[in-house]
């Protein structure tokens, strides 16, 4: 390997998770070369980390916690930036019987108060008797602890100053928790999701068994964040579980130099990464043409997919654009999962490409039928929709009306799975959890989606579908048309419906407007109201924000309802302003 | 080691790459309110002041930026040491 990170293949035969809990897994590893390795935001290797190495730093490590004296099962918070302290940290609290929680590093311009409020938020519900962060984010950790009950908030030398304990370790078994992952619920109210050893050993399995396929070749490359469950299970446990080398850069790093990404594959030989469609489509755009002779993108052969709604175009422009440099859009892998479910639910066939469903639009929203049409003839509003494939074995999925009657294939409905990749529930939120996860084990997912051939098609979220005049609307449908508006883009907009004086429902889309000059705003709005009248045959109010306005969740992804809640209250303020400036008049 | 003149001359030339209607900025002009900046411009800005100073602004510095002052602040300490 011409940067001397650790090997791509050894002698160790490959075992697919296979393993009774996480600790299990990293010691099997531990007797192999393979392992993590660390690249700086100019790509270049700063940290060679073998699981070899890993496991036994991770058990020096578990004896200074343990020593500490909490409690079996005490929560640790890791404020996990991609770094080596992460993933040590990580492990020695399997070692130590403690149950790690990931979470956010990502700090905006002029966004230290809201970090530190959502690192607050994050702590109060996960409870934790520990608390770690890397140089940069200790400061502000410690700030969102003060008043709280944590025994130990400190950086890693902290922590490796304690003193060992001499018992032997006794790491977290097969029906203890593996860790705490707050990705699902808003910043607001976040909600961490129990994942139990068992539960994620199994979705490992599915993962890299069934929809990757691992094999002895394979070698991962990754810039997700830790904290986040795609990048946490499936690009640091799920590489590890397998016994394969892992090559990784900061997500800020990416997001700064997205060619990064391009460049380690190329240089590392990597075969699996896995990727939002974002990611794919902020590559597309930077690329330049004399990349192209240089990189080579030949052994990539699983491109994963995976997030609410994938939008074919992103995936196109990547694959025309990077073409030449020997990438197979057959390595596209779409999948569907989320944090409820360890990870992964389904993944599409291997060397597939993505598969599109284009369906009647007009029949999907009234009817719930999706019906097959072929775009190029008949001239019908269409839906384009990503095959998501297969769910992994053992975890059942169906698809159930209103009423909870299990519906055919080709119908919509919301999508049900049970099995043993399920999470036990959101920790201390017993009511919440019974709102989604029934005694027999059935998890509602909360999404929209239908089946064909067996494969799970995601059309939308359940709580965010929009019904005007019985009419099914997606809001991802209004929030395309605002990015087809040359001053939006993606991400920009967020659609969702209120409900009048009179009772009725109406649509809503707030979009974010980087324009002062009101004449511009009014004529963007006026373009928007027009085009969903045409496209949609419906009013939408347009509400144009300053950039940054729209709320998120703590994976980043936009919240519709959190959108909502920010529309109302600020037509609230409106109408007292109103009022007040009525009454003035009247006066 | 460069004036604070300068880096302000060097702020608002990355940011008229990003964004051409960008015209004359001062130290009190905030990024994102003034200049409706979003978190791919900003670091886009980062990214060319990085490779112009070669350093790298630790993340954590950026959480208590709202002004071209303040940028210029933490460009000053981050390359005096």
């Amino acid at each position: 390997m011409a940067n001397n990170g650790t090997p791509t293949t050894h002698s160790l035969p490959l075992c697919a998770a296979r393993f009774p809990t996480l600790a299990a897994a990293l010691e099997y590893a531990s007797r192999g070369e393979t392992g993590y390795n660390f690249y700086n935001g100019r790509g270049q290797l700063y940290c060679k980390l073998p699981y070899s190495e890993l496991y036994a730093q991770a058990q020096e490590l578990a004896s200074r916690l343990v020593d500490l004296g909490v409690e079996r099962g005490s929560r640790m918070v890791l404020v996990a930036e991609t770094c080596p302290d992460f993933v040590r940290f990580f492990y020695a609290c399997q070692f130590a019987g403690i149950v790690p929680v990931p979470v956010p590093a990502a700090v905006h311009l002029g966004g230290r108060e809201a970090y530190i409020q959502q690192l607050r938020k994050l702590i109060q519900s996960a409870k934790p008797e520990l608390a770690m962060a890397p140089a940069d984010y200790l400061e502000m950790l410690e700030t969102a602890c003060e008043g709280l009950p944590v025994q130990h908030v400190g950086g890693a030398e902290y922590f490796d100053q304690q003193s060992q304990n001499s018992q032997p370790l006794e790491p977290l078994g097969a029906h203890e928790l593996a860790y705490l992952q707050y990705t699902s619920g808003s910043t607001r109210f976040p909600r961490g999701v129990m994942i139990k050893q068992k539960a994620v050993m199994h979705n490992l399995n599915g993962i890299l068994q069934h929809g990757q396929e691992m094999n002895e070749n394979d070698r991962c490359v990754s810039w997700l964040p830790y904290y986040h469950d795609m990048g946490l299970v499936g690009l640091v446990l799920a590489p590890m579980a397998s016994q394969r080398s892992v090559d990784y850069i900061g997500t800020r790093d990416f997001a700064m130099r997205p060619r990064l990404w391009l460049n380690l594959m190329s240089e590392t030989g990597g075969t699996v990464s896995f990727s939002p469609p974002f990611g794919y489509e902020l590559c597309a755009r930077r690329v330049r043409p004399s990349d192209l002779e240089r990189l080579d993108l030949s052994a990539w052969r699983v491109a994963g997919v995976g997030a609410e709604t994938i939008r074919p175009s992103s995936l196109s422009n990547f694959a025309n654009a990077l073409q030449e440099a020997g990438f197979d859009r057959r390595a596209f892998l779409a999948c569907y999962g989320m944090a409820e479910t360890s990870l992964a639910i389904s993944f599409a066939p291997l060397e597939r490409d993505v598969h599109i469903e284009y369906v009647d639009a007009d029949r999907l929203g009234h009817e719930g039928i999706a019906v097959t049409v072929d775009p190029m003839i008949e001239d019908r509003r269409v839906n384009r929709f990503v095959r998501c494939g297969k769910s992994i074995p053992d975890l059942d999925m169906e698809i159930r009306d209103t009423d909870g009657d299990v519906v055919p294939e080709k119908q919509c409905g919301t999508i049900f799975v049970r099995g043993p990749s399920v999470m036990s529930g959101y920790f201390n939120e017993p009511e919440i959890t019974a709102e989604v996860l029934s005694e027999d084990g059935w998890l509602n997912t909360g999404d929209m989606g239908y089946l064909v051939d067996g494969e799970i098609i995601i059309t939308g979220r359940q709580k965010d579908m929009i019904i005007i005049n019985g009419r099914n609307i997606w809001p991802q449908d209004l929030e395309f048309l605002a990015e087809c508006q040359p001053e939006v883009r993606p991400e920009d907009a967020s659609a969702f419906s209120v409900t009048d004086d009179e009772g009725q429902e109406v649509a809503v889309m707030v979009v974010q407007c980087r324009q002062a000059d009101p004449a511009v705003r009014r004529d963007l709005a006026e373009r928007l109201r027009a085009s969903v009248q045409a496209e949609m045959g419906i009013d939408c109010r347009i509400d144009l924000v300053p950039p940054h306005t729209l709320p998120r969740t703590s994976s980043g992804k936009l919240s519709r309802s959190g959108a909502k809640k920010d529309y109302l209250q600020r037509l609230d303020i409106k109408r007292v302003v109103d009022k007040s400036s009525a009454k003035r008049v009247a006066a | 080691m460069k004036n604070d003149f300068d880096l302000l001359a060097l702020i608002q030339r990355e940011l008229q790459q990003i964004k051409p209607e960008i015209q004359t900025i001062t130290a009190d002009t905030d990024l994102v309110a003034d200049l409706s900046l979003d978190s791919v411009q900003v670091l886009e800005m980062c990214t060319a002041i990085e490779d112009e100073l070669d350093v790298s602004i630790p993340v954590n510095r950026l959480g208590d930026v709202r002004t071209a002052g303040q940028l210029i602040a933490v460009l000053q300490d981050i390359t005096s040491t």
